[in-house]
């Protein structure tokens, strides 16, 4: 039999929880419990929460079966006495909580990461056309501006070319669109809705029609799959999330931030490789322009800055580019030119490319 | 140290930590505040404030979804609806946020063991709010002293203390002349003119209320209000922020000595009567950026 040991002695304040009458009853503290001498009650230890204010001598207790129950000691000898009997009871070592805390969030932040990536992607297979063709309208304005386009013929004629050639060998429900814009960079983008982008710097680096056909196809895969559309929800929701939150203007008028979207993952572009190759073959161009428009690109980015280099928003290319040399070679395909030579070299004259090719 | 604590760890947790801290320091204030011999307790936890973050998160998400929409849907009108959908919505919220927060404060407040409860028809306050806003609106805010005395007065009547509600007796009338001489020397105080109009209003909105047979008094000065936030921002820049706390401390004493329950009878006869609220409109009320409580000044 073991006997109790008195370790501090006081008087409190009760609080019965139905009522806010107090009721002052004088409380022991033992090493089993705190006793109630008068009213012959006990809380055994483990029966009972405690709250200690930091940095102040007082002390409230309650039952954890009775939440609205208190009784609170205002004593600093008692305090102390409860302090030493009962602390570090359930305490960790600070760097374990810290640790732990850190392993938490970086669990749920990469589970709330990965939840919004399948969320985005759903919305965007959801969205129909129309509106997708709207939303990327809107982008194609802001990033082609009509005064940003060029207007020579023979370029404007050999991108029509190209999208006719291609366009009816894509499994889409828009009619694609082709811009030839006056940037030096040699860059290709595609937003939502079939609405694409050449600089004229990119048309100046290709050797033929046939490597411009393989590059404007791999933007067209993008806009199948639709990636421009997952990537701008993406991209707008953060935006305007912070713009509701810390303020700023209209987020879909932001030119840097649609750029930003258009940045993908090696999966997509692999994808798009892969759906280019199909649409080369089926449009009867040659798969293996591919490969060499990759080549050309390769040289041609080297110098580029990096805001619109083409390969500053695609994966490493030499990988691609024998992906797309073997991948090519698997096809037969009975291929005819896309543009002819005479056309070809009149693009490059009037958009003083500089130099011949081919 | 728990202030500290708390932005470390919200730190080192992304923020999330937070939600727990600022339910300690709350803790803390709530005792730290007496009534007579009997310290005031807050019962709410880090997981309700996170869990009713998250739902305020989705209630935001729906809004952004609309507002995308709108903005896109026209390239000309599109982003003027969508600002003006913005600012209607956070008008229109704003009445259910204050209630749901302050439903869920109260009802995680509690003195000598009895919980605080808020009893109030929700739809019936909003279109109080509505209707006061527009007026305040149409009179240029003129109106404003009216429509502090009606919020106040829909909110504080709404209070229950365990089974025994709270008083509240004012239009609003008697502040209208410390508001029009605020407004006056607005421009040769260079505003400070408010903070004796703040401190008038304490007074009065504080002096209407009640509980039971007693009434409040509250003795705020716009001098010492004027030398106390002065002192706070010295503090808070001196000390790089480090002296958020004491400002906080400094403030909610100085609230606490200024008001007193006159010809109170005591606590006997006040029964419990706990009333159950969620912590959404409290995750929505920080998003908005709104404060509704008492000991969260700071935080």
């Amino acid at each position: 039999m073991t006997h109790a040991i008195e370790l501090a002695s006081s008087q409190g304040r009760f609080y019965d929880g139905k009522s806010a009458a107090a009721i002052s009853l004088k409380v022991t503290l033992e090493t089993g419990g705190v006793r109630f001498p008068e009213s012959e009650g006990f809380w055994q230890n483990g029966s009972f929460r405690a709250e200690l204010d930091p940095g102040e001598n007082f002390l409230r207790l309650y039952p954890a079966d009775e939440p609205n129950v208190r009784l609170l000691v205002e004593d600093a000898d008692f305090v102390a006495a409860f302090r030493a009997r009962h602390a570090g009871a359930r305490r960790y070592p600070p760097l374990l909580v810290a640790a732990a805390a850190l392993i938490a969030t970086g669990l749920a932040l990469s589970a709330a990461y990965w939840g919004f990536l399948r969320a985005t992607e759903r919305i965007a297979a959801s969205i129909p056309p129309q509106a997708e063709r709207r939303f990327g309208n809107f982008a194609w304005e802001a990033l082609a501006p009509a005064s940003g386009r060029s207007t020579s013929p023979s370029a404007l004629k050999v991108a029509e070319t190209v999208v006719a050639r291609l366009g009816p060998h894509v499994d889409s429900p828009h009619a694609f669109a082709l811009a030839v814009t006056n940037d030096v960079e040699p860059n290709a983008w595609a937003v939502p809705g079939g609405f694409m982008a050449v600089h004229q710097g990119l048309l100046c680096a290709m050797e033929n029609g046939d490597q411009l056909a393989a590059v404007i196809a791999h933007e067209m895969s993008h806009v199948v799959y639709r990636h421009p559309t997952r990537n701008l929800i993406r991209t707008l929701s953060f935006q305007v999330g912070l713009s509701l939150l810390f303020g700023g203007g209209d987020p879909t008028a932001d030119t840097a931030l649609v750029l930003g979207a258009l940045h993908f993952s090696r999966v997509d572009e692999e994808a798009a490789d892969a759906g280019a190759l199909r649409i080369l073959a089926n449009a009867q161009v040659a798969p293996a322009a591919l490969a060499q428009a990759f080549a050309r690109l390769q040289i041609a980015s080297a110098g580029a800055p990096s805001r619109f280099r083409y390969l500053s928003s695609h994966p490493p290319i030499e990988s691609r580019r024998q992906a797309a040399e073997k991948a090519a070679r698997e096809l037969r395909v009975a291929a005819t030119r896309v543009i002819d030579n005479v056309e070809w070299q009149r693009m490059r004259t009037e958009c003083r490319c500089g130099g011949t090719q081919e | 140290m728990l202030y500290v604590k708390t932005i470390l760890f919200s730190v080192l947790t992304l923020g999330i930590y937070s939600f727990w801290g600022r339910t300690a320091i709350r803790r803390y204030l709530f005792s730290s505040v007496k009534a007579g011999d009997d310290r005031f307790e807050y019962h709410g936890t880090g997981r309700e404030l996170l869990i009713g973050w998250l739902k305020a998160i989705g209630i935001f998400l729906a809004f952004y979804a609309v507002v995308l929409v709108l903005t896109i849907s026209s390239r000309t009108l599109g982003p003027i609806v969508a600002t003006a959908f913005i600012y209607a919505a956070m008008f229109a919220f704003i009445p259910f946020v204050l209630v749901a927060a302050m439903r869920y404060r109260l009802s995680r407040t509690s003195l000598r063991g009895v919980r605080f409860g808020l009893r109030l028809d929700v739809r019936r306050f909003a279109f109080a709010y509505y209707k006061a806003l527009f007026l305040t609106i149409v009179t240029l805010g003129l109106y404003s002293p009216w429509f502090a005395a009606k919020i106040t007065g829909e909110l504080t009547r709404g209070i229950y203390y365990g089974d025994q509600p709270f008083r509240f007796e004012g239009s609003g009338g008697e502040l209208f002349k410390p508001y029009i001489v605020a407004l006056l020397l607005l421009i040769p105080t260079l505003a400070l003119s408010l903070v004796w109009y703040q401190a008038a209003q304490a007074r009065y909105l504080w002096g209407c209320s009640g509980f039971r047979d007693a009434r409040f008094e509250c003795t705020m000065q716009g001098r010492d209000l004027l030398v106390l936030a002065l002192t706070n921002i010295l503090i808070i820049v001196v000390t790089l922020g480090l002296g958020i706390p004491w400002a906080t401390l400094r403030a909610l004493r100085y609230s606490c000595e200024t008001l007193t329950l006159q010809n109170f009878a005591g606590f006997d006869r006040i029964n419990q009567s706990a009333m159950a609220a969620s912590a959404s409109g409290e995750g929505a009320a920080a998003l908005f950026d709104l404060d509704t409580g008492i000991g969260d000044i700071g935080m």
